[in-house]
């Protein structure tokens, strides 16, 4: 992909991904992996810092005879992924009006 | 290579770990594995790269662990700064010709809010949502207003500034691995070894032979001081001058050298080690 990714922005990804069911590592990088291009060694550390900051918690579930790590978003986790949703709000409406619609809205206003 | 090569062999890297963090990667890359099925195990182990490397990209993470929270704060802090800005600014009445300016001065705010104290930031989820809510609604009659070609190139600046930060802050903990992984360790060690250590070994040493020198010194002045007052002798007096002089010029030389020089040398290797280990990440 031609956009740098951020780490602020895997962890926000991470998070809404997590927000939507308790999931575990293999299907969360499978589901970043369909919006874009991430190596299979990044999801790890962007985990454990969420952990770490308490916006997910994991626990253990029995599957096929072993268990699987499941990570759940906590309260605080909910409330970062807000604040990273209404930031990615205004940056995308800033970034749609520079690069896709600033001739559209020009000429509608001038009209 | 098979999985359990490369799981033991990223054990052995993650050496440096501590007992549980080591287990937490081991058994998250061992999961991952088996979540992916045999069938793509290959497939896995070229995605994850060398176990080294990522052995690497583990433990740099856990480094980082501590700028990581101070952003975290960060954010909370500008997030809430921006919010109650939001809240403050827009009234529900929003006069058409006073919308255009008001994005501008949220995002002054928004931007430069950095510096102050997370503390604003358990304000409650409720009220965000709401004066977002609300600056969207602002936002909306800033987007038809005939201002706006007007007000692009402020906002645009003020967009640089805050996107220069997060890019910065990316900068320092994103992932990949590549060819200059081995060429960056390889002058890290060679740094490490020829530079770095003799020259805090050496200063150290010398800085703690003149203190003890000054020590020997006082101790003798002393000693000879007393001999001197004892004996009523101007030869063992001057003596204790002398050896007391000589405290004199070793005491400060070595306190400098071990306060001041010697500090200065351990954050300069910490920070070229840093900057180093961010080059090589990169």
């Amino acid at each position: 992909m031609a956009f740098p990714v951020s780490a602020a922005l895997l962890d926000a990804l991470v998070l809404s991904v997590v927000s939507r069911e308790d999931t575990y590592g293999y299907k969360i990088t499978q589901e970043i992996r369909e919006a874009m291009d991430m190596s299979e060694s990044t999801l790890y550390p962007v985990l454990r810092r969420l952990l770490k900051n308490n916006f997910l918690e994991s626990y253990d579930q029995e599957y096929m005879g072993r268990n699987r790590r499941y990570y759940k978003i906590t309260d605080e986790g909910l409330k970062q992924l807000e604040d990273y949703q209404s930031e990615w709000f205004i940056y995308k409406e800033k970034i749609d009006k520079l690069m896709i619609n600033s001739e559209d809205n020009r000429s509608e206003n001038n009209e | 290579m098979n999985k359990q090569e490369y799981l033991s062999e990223l054990e052995a890297h993650l050496a440096s770990l501590s007992e549980e963090e080591r287990t937490n990667a081991l058994r998250f890359y061992e999961e991952y594995f088996e979540d992916a099925g045999p069938e793509n195990e290959q497939q896995v182990i070229s995605e994850l790269g060398k176990p080294f490397a990522l052995a690497k990209s583990i433990i740099c993470e856990q480094s980082a662990y501590s700028k990581s929270k101070s952003f975290a704060n960060y954010k909370a802090s500008i997030s809430a700064n921006y919010n109650s800005t939001a809240a403050e600014e827009v009234e529900p009445d929003v006069a058409p010709d006073a919308a255009p300016q008001q994005p501008h001065t949220q995002y002054t705010a928004y931007n430069y809010a950095g510096s102050n104290a997370a503390s604003s930031s358990n304000e409650s989820v409720d009220d965000k949502v709401g004066s977002y809510d609300k600056y969207k609604e602002s936002y909306g009659s800033y987007n038809n207003n005939e201002a706006y070609s007007s007000n692009t190139n402020m906002n645009g600046n003020n967009y640089d500034n805050s996107y220069k930060r997060k890019d910065g802050y990316s900068h320092s903990r994103s992932y990949s691995s590549g060819s200059s992984d081995t060429v960056g360790f390889v002058l890290f060690v060679l740094l490490i070894v020829f530079v770095i250590a003799p020259a805090v070994i050496t200063i150290g040493c010398i800085a703690l032979g003149l203190l003890l020198g000054a020590v020997g010194c006082l101790i003798g002045a002393l000693v000879v001081l007393l001999v001197a007052i004892v004996k009523a002798s101007a030869f063992y007096f001057g003596a204790s001058i002398l050896c007391a002089g000589l405290t004199m010029i070793f005491l400060p030389i070595g306190l400098l050298l071990a306060v001041k020089l010697l500090p200065k040398i351990v954050k300069w290797t910490a920070k070229t080690v840093k900057n180093l280990a961010g080059g090589v990440i990169e």
